[in-house]
Order: C-alpha cells, then structure tokens, then sequence
C-alpha cells in the first residue's frame, strides 16, 4: 500500500512539474518549427517567384471550373459570382450551387445566369448540406480542375492561373490557396489579419515543407477531379468538409499543397460570439478527423501523416493542460495554495509566460515581412496582434476544451448543416 | 464595380469607437513593456547612459535564459532539422514527379458510373446553364432543366 502511495507521489511530483513545462514548451517549440517551416517555404519558393499579379506563362492553360455553394447568400451572391466571372484566365466556368436557400437566392442566381456568360447555376430542389452541394458541383463541373469557393468570397482576377501552375506537378491532387481577411472594422477584424498569416499562413507554409498538410482552407481550395473521385469525395456527416477531404486525398496517395498566390478575399465573424461559433466548428471538425483517423495511423497506413496527426492531438492535450493552469491559477489568486506547493502554475504571465509572447510577437513579424508579397502595408497589422497571445490563445483553448466531449458525443454517421452565414459582422 | 482590394475598412465607424480600439490595444502593448522591464534591461544597459540610466551592474541573466530554454532548443533543432530534410526529399520528390505524364482527367463514364447515372445523359446535363437536381433518400441524382420563369 506504501508502495502506491509513494508511487502516486512520485507520478503527481511529476505532473507538477511536465504540466508547466508543456504548457511552455509546445507552443513556444512550434512557434520555432513554424517559422522555420516558414522562412524554407519563403527560400524555396517563393523570394525568386514573380508577383502575384503577373503569374508566368504555360503553353496551354487547362479548362477550370469554379464552384461556389450557396447557402442564403442574397447579400453576397451577386458580388461573388461577378467578381469569380471576371478572372483573368483564358478558359474556365462558374458553377453555382444553390443548397436549398430559403432567401432570394434562387432568384438572384437565376438572374445572373442571364446575365454572365460563362455563369451556370445548380439548384438542389431541397437543403442537403454543403458537402453534398460540393459533390453535386464536381458532378456537374464540366472540367477536370475545381476550384471551390464560399458564397461570400471575393477571388483575385490572377489565382486561377496560379492554380493551374501548381496542377501541372502530377502528385498533387488538392491546393489550398491564401484566404485574407477582408473586413477591418474592429479589433477582432484587425486580429484576424494577423492570425492568417502569422499562424494560419506559417503553418501551412511549414507543412507544406514538410510534405502533408493537416487541412484545405475550404473558403479557397482547388482539387483535380481524379484525386477527389479515388479519395471518395465529400463526407455529408463531417463538421468540417475541408478537413476531412484533405485527409482522405494524402491517405489516397496524393498530395496537397499550399499556394499562396491563390488569393480570396473573406469576411470573418466580427464579434465574440460570431468567433467562437466559428472556432468551435472548426476545433469540432478537427476532433472528428482525430476520431476518423486513430485507427488508420495506429494501424500505420500514411505514416507520413502521423507527425501532422501527433501535432493536433498533442493540441488539444494542451488546451487541457492550459484549463488546468488558468484554473489552479484562479485558485492561487483566490487565496489558496499560500505556501506555493503548486509554484509552475500562474495566471499572470510571468518569465515564462513573457518570453512565449515575445517569441509569438517575433514569429507574427517574421509572417508579416514574408506575406507583404500578397498584401502592402502588412506590417500596420503588427499594432493590433499584441492581443493574441491573450485573446485567441483563450478563444482557442477553450473551444477545444468545449469541442472534445462535444465531438464524442456526436453520433458517428449524423448528416450536417450548414452554419454559415453567421459572419458576426458588426 | 467592387473597388480592389475589396477591403471594408473602420472608415464607416464611429471616431470614439476608433479611439477607444486604438487605445486599449495601445495599453495592451504599454502593460507588455512594463512585464518586459528585466528584459529590456538586457538592451538598455549597453546604452543606459545616452538614455539617462547609467545602471552598469545590472545583470544580464544570460546564465538564467540559457539554463531555462536550453531543453526546448534542443528539441527544436531536431524538429528544424527533421524540417528541413523534408523539405528537400519533397522538393526532390516533386522534381522527380514533373517527368511523369499529368494523370488522366477524370471521365464523365466513370463519374456517372459511380452516381448512378447515364454518361450521355450527364454530359447533357452539363450543358444545362440553369438546372434543378433532386436527391433520392438514397442518394439517387436526378437531373433537370430548371422550369422557365
């Protein structure tokens, strides 16, 4: 009985002490690899490349098809679709999917069919979801490279040509292009800005190097039809479709990249409430693909994929790890634990909490000097990221904390919805 | 026409709400500083006297960073190198790849086979520049012209 006591001693002396030093060490780690990630994807790719705007030429521009779901889009719709109607690229279509909106999108669709030549519109004759109005638009896109888009999205007159330049190396099956952030309205807009390049973007750049992605922006991502067809197409049952396609396209033998050439222009919920609606989405979405996929890497089919795999799941250990932090640190500042017996626990950011900021503050302006390719004035951004530390990593622990039990307890095969357009605009 | 970048900017707000934004986050980075202080002693005392704070006993803590972060830079050497191998097997990978022929594209046949669906039919149906599809509990697709307005 001494024995297991002393036991449970020496394990709760050193969780004591690892707890603490993971809640550092995991961020400040990736913080490291990402820029690194970063800065090789800058050297490789991108310092030598021309501007966005001026993309190099190929002898034969293959045909595209750009698809965009709708979902109760009539504010937006009009200004998508003739915005992706005027690329400049020599060959492609917009395929419209209206999912059953119950606004006046059928009518404004409808209207613009007229309207735009190379305009096509799909209406589902009842609501379905959007990886079932994403299956449907491969379906009825007549060529062989989708390029898929929100209803919301705004895509740069130059993006199809660079998808097009990354579809002629014959491994890659899915692209994942630059989403920015377009409205700047409020602290939270101006945050966001930040966060896709200095997280998002370095992430994406650094897996890129690595060789496998951990997911697609779905607001701006590109497939070649062949990839999507061995990988099965969109999973109606999933939170998140961009997710779990990415997965299935690498465990079919693909692979998928990043572009940042590939811009769009997005909308960002704006409010508290809109963000973490989103951000609970997408950490649900992350759990499920963690759910989908245990088997498939424990019985080690895509080895590849284990680190991107490992990485996530040690993420949301983390947010626990964090939880447990925040609230012993609650405790101390409440009076209890007096004598210190718990001293790697705080809630005010002392050496170790500071030096994690300046770390993230270095790796948001190494981001921000790499992304001033695709935008001026990057750098102003800079300003409004000291809220991220505290803000985001917040926002983030805490919808993964809240997301987890939600994803297991979801039922397996239970169809989704839509949930957009909660945008939070102000 | 939509100006370029479509950018919705806080130009519509009202002033006080932009004071109030910049403020806040200008104190938010005036509170860092303040935590930064033993830090920025470590750039401060090498200039302390041009900026009136002669303090040349101050002590760097070089010692304290190096024993602290030591474990973790560790790790993170082997991550970047681990990285940066990757990245040029894949670069190699790629390179090696642009040889080989692009993949057939995908053809309605076996697209429509995997529906359910006609080939012709489907080919048909991709014409349509308006068209209504209905899906079966099953998962049935049906295709049609969407009715005249």
């Amino acid at each position: 009985m001494q024995n297991l006591v002393d036991a449970l001693g020496i394990a709760l002396d050193f969780l004591l002490l690892a707890i603490p030093a993971f809640c550092f060490g995991y961020p400040f780690i990736m913080a490291w690899y990402w820029m690194a990630g970063g800065l090789l994807f800058y050297w490789f790719r991108e310092h030598n490349a021309p501007p966005q705007n001026q993309p190099p030429e190929l002898a034969a521009w293959p045909p595209i098809t750009i698809i965009v779901p709708c979902y109760n889009e009539a504010d937006n719709a009009r200004d998508t679709l003739s915005v992706a109607a005027a690329c400049d690229y020599p060959d492609f279509e917009v395929l419209a999917v209206n999912d059953g909106s119950k606004d006046e999108t059928a009518t404004i669709l409808n209207q613009l069919a007229t309207e735009i030549p190379n305009l096509r519109v799909v209406h589902l004759a009842k609501n379905q979801g959007k990886a079932t109005a994403m299956n449907v638009g491969a379906l009825m896109a007549k060529h062989e490279i989708l390029v898929c888009i929100d209803g919301d999205a705004l895509l740069d007159p130059h993006s199809l040509r660079w998808v097009a330049l990354a579809f002629q190396r014959p491994l890659i099956g899915a692209l994942t292009g630059n989403p920015r952030i377009r409205n700047r309205t409020s602290i939270l807009g101006r945050l966001q800005v930040g966060e896709f390049s200095s997280i998002i973007g370095l992430i994406k750049r650094a897996q890129t190097m690595y060789g496998r992605l951990f997911t697609v922006s779905g607001v701006i991502c590109a497939f070649r039809k062949r990839a999507l067809y061995e990988a099965g197409f969109w999973s109606p049952r999933t939170l998140t479709d961009d997710i779990d396609v990415t997965w299935r396209i690498q465990v079919a033998g693909w692979r998928v990249t990043y572009e940042p050439n590939a811009i769009v222009w997005i909308l960002m919920p704006e409010t508290l409430n809109g963000l973490w609606k989103q951000r609970l989405r997408w950490a649900e979405g992350g759990i499920q693909m963690m759910q989908d996929y245990l088997a498939p890497m424990v019985r080690g089919r895509s080895p590849t994929l284990l680190p991107v795999y490992v990485n996530y799941l040690l993420s949301v250990v983390w947010s626990y790890c964090m939880l447990l932090t925040i609230g012993i640190g609650l405790l101390q500042s409440a009076g209890f634990d007096k004598d210190g017996i718990l001293p790697g626990f705080s809630l005010i950011p002392e050496w170790w909490g500071l030096t994690l900021a300046v770390t993230y503050l270095a790796q948001a302006l190494i981001s921000q000097l790499v992304e001033r390719r695709y935008e001026k004035n990057m750098l102003r951004s800079m300003f409004w990221i000291i809220w991220y530390p505290l803000a985001f990593w917040l926002i983030s622990t805490m919808t993964t904390v809240v997301a987890l039990p939600r994803a297991l307890m979801r039922p397996r095969n239970a169809r989704t919805t839509w949930v957009s357009p909660d945008r939070g605009l102000r | 026409m939509t100006p370029w970048p479509p950018l919705i900017t806080a130009a519509h707000q009202p002033t006080l709400m932009r004071w109030r934004d910049w403020f806040l986050t200008l104190v938010m980075w005036l509170m860092m500083f303040v935590m930064l202080e033993t830090e920025f002693e470590l750039l401060i005392d090498h200039t302390g006297e041009f900026l009136g704070r002669p303090d040349p006993a101050a002590d760097p803590h070089w010692e304290k960073f190096h024993q602290r972060l030591a474990p973790y830079a560790v790790v993170i050497g082997i991550l970047v190198t681990f990285l940066t191998v990757s990245a040029v097997l894949t670069r190699l990978r790629m390179r090696r790849a642009r040889r080989r022929p692009l993949p057939a594209p995908l053809d309605a046949v076996a697209q429509a086979a995997s529906e359910g669906l006609d080939a012709l039919q489907l080919q048909a149906d991709r014409e349509l520049r308006v068209a209504v599809v209905f899906i079966g509990e099953a998962g049935e697709v049906r295709v049609e012209p969407a009715p005249e307005p």
